[in-house]
């Protein structure tokens, strides 16, 4: 019995299922009559099959991969350890690990909170909070030297994009107070 | 003679000389940034090409490609912290010889090494590229639909990480770009009522996420970088005698990097450590490496120079990048509607040739801009790592809103940001998938349209001589690639099985 099943077939089992997604999507794919001898689900079908063959290769060779491992540790003449034994040989811990993601996260959820601003608040003041938001986050000290960065690289972009590529970008609510 | 009065026309008509130049100083520091890769710098320019004509926006990306390679080097040798991956090797000598006091006469030999393989490899570039292309006339529909297959086929057996994920990679690529209206019956596939998506998901968004986004997030995570000394900006060149040294180290990267650059996969990391063990081994002071040697700056960094020409003799004859940074060069190609391969010689020699034009005045250029943009890059790298990924993130943000003025273009790119990084963590490389991407269509048309003309008989593909031939080599990559996998696998196993023994030994 594995006792920490090997991560490659926790993503052969995710890919699987996405491959399982994908093909019940390529079969809702309506037929056309201009459609020759091939229609437009059959490559997305047979990308279904090729995407789900190789994530079963992937959990076979993740199996393969355990039980030579296993294997070869039996040959030591040791009873075999679990993964959680290798902890102590890894580069990083894992509360560092888990500290690294959740800061990525963090940055990828600033981004989505800007998209969420920037039809209301516009695009000057939003790329202003987005700036001051993700240096603070990366731990720059938030004081006036930040706040005077954000605005400069505010009115940059905005000229850049607005005025000199002529790019009408998110005006928000401003221009509704002034009419 | 042709080639030489077109590429002055473009050079003198269009814009190209300024992209050159601009796409030069934007890679110079862009490559200096620790983390920021030549393809990554590339990505950033990428929206800003739509609006702009085919010749200066390729000329654009091409030269911050040629900018990148050198300024990768930058930090290497100051602060020992490669700006790109090709430059790793030249901050072995490099960083010796900056410890010795001798930083500016590194950064020369580096600069005048980088000029020198970039030259080298513009003149394979234009020697060899139409001849290689003129192979691809003989190509009908099955043998393109077998080029694309071969192309993912390479990558992903030379991608780095195992085989498997790398053909999933492509297989994932290849279903991205099944997205939108199908081109050829008309009927929507994969859009979920939204009307945004029944144009298919534009590559650009993929690349951006995938390379720039999933940057930042994992920049995000880590600590800052060292910093340089304002007092090393000045470069020293080489004096003639000093060259005269290194001409055999040159010759030697500028051969390997013609090699490597149109060797699918390989790219300059790999050419700049190879050239850098054989210079050693060639060298008549083969113990100076690591201690400061010249030629161990010579060596990798006109590798990887090299390789930013000739990387692009694939792309344009086949349409096949052996890159990340090609494919994002192809990206712009597809973007203004050029598909590589010979009709694009035939039917627009002057794109062809202003930007081989374009390219010799960004290798000339880089001789009087490395020197003048060296204060600036350190500037550049000794701001606040915050500061620096807030404006990248801020010009990201604005640069893909810019292409179609769509907030769900941003959601598509964060998406794929976040989908990168979960491929870095897991081992998945992304060139494969951005090939996917990149040939889904090549490859789903011409495999359709070869079974249109044979009322769906796949035996076409082996009929064809082209076909077949391709297919097996696309076999014989991923059949050659397995046993190398499964060799290291149970090399893996073994050391594996090893650490178990010694941690268990340990704890006794």
């Amino acid at each position: 019995m594995l006792r920490r099943i090997p991560k490659d077939i926790w993503i052969g089992l995710a890919t699987l299922v996405l491959a399982g997604a994908y093909w019940f999507g390529a079969d809702r794919i309506p037929i056309s009559p201009l459609d020759g001898a091939v229609n437009a689900a059959a490559m997305p079908k047979a990308l279904a099959y090729a995407l789900g063959a190789l994530a079963l290769v992937l959990i076979v060779r993740a199996l393969a991969f355990e039980l030579i491992t296993r294997r070869a540790v039996a040959e030591g003449k040791q009873e075999p350890g679990g993964d959680s034994e290798l902890k102590a040989t890894d580069g990083e811990d894992t509360g560092a690990r888990y500290k690294r993601h959740l800061r990525a996260a963090g940055m990828l959820a600033i981004g989505i909170l800007y998209l969420i601003i920037v039809p209301y608040l516009g695009y000057v003041l939003s790329i202003a909070l987005l700036v001051f938001t993700v240096a603070a986050f990366m731990q720059a000290r938030p004081d006036r030297k930040l706040l005077i960065l954000s605005g400069s690289i505010a009115i940059f972009f905005y000229l850049l994009f607005v005025r000199f590529l002529d790019i009408p970008l998110p005006p928000g609510f401003w221009p509704s107070l002034v009419s | 003679m042709e080639g030489l009065t077109h590429a002055w026309h473009a050079l003198t008509t269009t814009p190209a000389i300024f992209a050159a130049v601009g796409g030069v100083v934007w890679g110079i520091l862009g490559g200096a940034l620790p983390g920021i890769s030549p393809s990554i710098t590339m990505a950033l320019l990428l929206p800003f090409t739509y609006g702009m004509d085919p010749i200066p926006a390729i000329v654009l990306l091409a030269s911050t490609y040629v900018g990148a390679e050198y300024g990768g080097s930058i930090p290497a040798i100051l602060i020992r912290t490669p700006g790109t991956n090709a430059a790793a090797a030249t901050s072995v000598d490099g960083y010796e010889m900056q410890k010795q006091g001798r930083g500016g006469e590194a950064l020369g030999i580096s600069l005048v090494s980088g000029v020198t393989g970039g030259f080298i490899g513009l003149s394979f570039l234009v020697l060899f590229t139409e001849p290689l292309a003129s192979v691809a006339l003989a190509f009908s529909f099955p043998a393109y639909f077998s080029l694309g297959i071969l192309g993912i086929s390479v990558i992903a057996s030379l991608s780095s990480g195992s085989l498997v994920k790398g053909l999933m990679a492509g297989v994932a690529g290849l279903m991205i770009a099944t997205v939108g209206t199908d081109p050829m019956s008309g009927v929507s596939r994969f859009t979920f009522h939204q009307a945004e998506l029944l144009g298919g998901i534009e590559f650009i968004l993929v690349m951006v996420g995938l390379f720039a986004v999933s940057e930042l997030l994992v920049q995000s995570g880590r600590p800052e970088w060292r910093k340089a000394e304002r007092s090393q900006s000045r470069i020293r060149l080489p004096k003639f005698r000093a060259w005269r040294r290194l001409w055999k180290a040159q010759g030697i990267g500028s051969a390997i990097g013609i090699f490597e650059g149109c060797m699918p996969g390989a790219g300059g990391s790999i050419a700049a450590f190879m050239s850098y063990n054989e210079a050693r081994r060639w060298s008549r002071e083969p113990e100076q490496f690591g201690k400061g040697a010249p030629e161990g700056i010579a060596a990798p960094e006109s590798a990887n120079n090299t390789v930013a020409g000739t990387a692009l003799v694939p792309v344009l004859s086949f349409g096949i990048p052996g890159s990340n940074s090609t494919a994002i060069l192809l990206g712009g190609l597809l973007i203004h509607g050029l598909q590589p391969g010979p009709l694009l010689f035939d039917r627009h020699p002057d794109f062809v040739y202003g930007l081989f034009g374009g390219l010799a005045v960004a290798n000339l250029s880089l001789l009087f801009i490395g020197m003048a943009v060296l204060t600036p890059a350190i500037w550049l790298v000794n701001r606040p790592k915050p500061y620096l990924l807030a404006c990248i993130y801020a010009l990201v943000l604005s640069g893909i809103y810019s292409i179609n003025h769509s907030l769900f273009d941003l959601y598509i790119m964060l998406g794929a940001g976040a989908v990168g990084y979960f491929m870095r963590l897991l081992g998945f490389p992304f060139l494969p998938m951005v090939l996917g991407l990149v040939l889904g269509y090549l490859i789903e048309a011409n495999y359709r349209r070869a079974l249109q003309l044979t009322g769906g008989d796949h035996m076409v593909f082996i009929e064809d001589p082209i076909s077949l031939g391709l297919l097996i080599a696309a076999a014989l990559f991923v059949v050659g690639s397995a046993a190398r996998d499964i060799h290291m696998a149970r090399r893996d196993a073994r050391r594996k099985a090893e650490e178990r023994l010694a941690s268990r030994d340990a704890g006794q």
